[in-house]
């Protein structure tokens, strides 16, 4: 595993431009509780989805937390069992700090596809609650 | 700018090499990735970093493009949004990980 980042992308390039956008909309999206004070989505045109997964509005991740609105029901964790805090609280003590990058940005504007990875140290165990 | 932390000093390239054969001879493994890594001549590895950045995407200076794309921080100074715990977060942790990169594992 590697614990650093593996690009460094020029100042203002599209890989660097996407990887800020997408480090401030996490902040937006994990810390902003009023949606108006979103700045990083256009909101009549936004949706988040996952996977092929159905669209999902800013207002209901603003509900659920990003985690929960990521991941679906599995052996070892449930949306429908924690909440916005909860579910903040279950990874990012497991994981306190979780870094991210942007590799490649495979297609520029309107529509940017990228790949990227994130990576940090589990320094806690995982509890998590799935009933 | 400069790309590559390394490309500063050769002295860095040598003082990582070194701690990377301590490492490695401290584990005692065999089939350490690193073994392959540490064959690697040092002069190879500087011209590597160069070629790095020889190969990054060089644009032009944007235009009128918002805060949120040319600082991964730019909305953590919104002190006037409404912020969930009654305080901005602080990500100055989790950006000093980020920060912490190396030329050296990118040639894997």
């Amino acid at each position: 595993m590697i614990l650093a980042k593996t690009k460094t992308h020029q100042a203002a390039s599209l890989p660097n431009l996407v990887e800020n956008l997408v480090k401030n909309w996490e902040v937006e999206a994990s810390y902003k509780s009023d949606i108006g004070d979103w700045r990083t989505i256009d909101r009549p045109n936004y949706a988040f989805s996952i996977n092929g997964g159905p669209p999902q509005s800013a207002e209901h991740m603003l509900k659920v937390g990003t985690y929960n609105t990521i991941i679906t029901p599995n052996e070892y964790y449930s949306p429908e069992y924690s909440d916005f805090a909860s579910s903040h609280k279950t990874f990012k003590r497991m994981m306190p700090t979780f870094a991210w990058e942007v590799l490649e940005v495979y297609s520029g504007p309107p529509v940017v596809a990228f790949k990227w990875r994130h990576w940090g140290v589990m320094k806690n165990d995982y509890v998590g609650f799935n009933a | 700018m400069n790309q590559c932390p390394f490309l500063n000093s050769e002295l860095h390239i040598y003082q990582l090499l070194s701690s990377l054969r301590r490492y490695v001879a401290e584990q005692r493994n065999p089939e350490s990735p690193l073994l392959s890594l540490l064959s690697i001549p040092t002069s190879a590895l500087l011209t590597n970093c160069a070629q790095n950045m020889a190969n990054t995407e060089v644009e032009a200076p944007p235009v009128g493009l918002p805060d949120y794309l040319l600082d991964p921080n730019a909305v953590l100074k919104d002190i006037s949004a409404n912020w969930r715990y009654g305080k901005i977060p602080d990500y100055s942790e989790t950006r000093k990980i980020y920060g912490q990169s190396t030329c050296f594992f990118s040639f894997h």
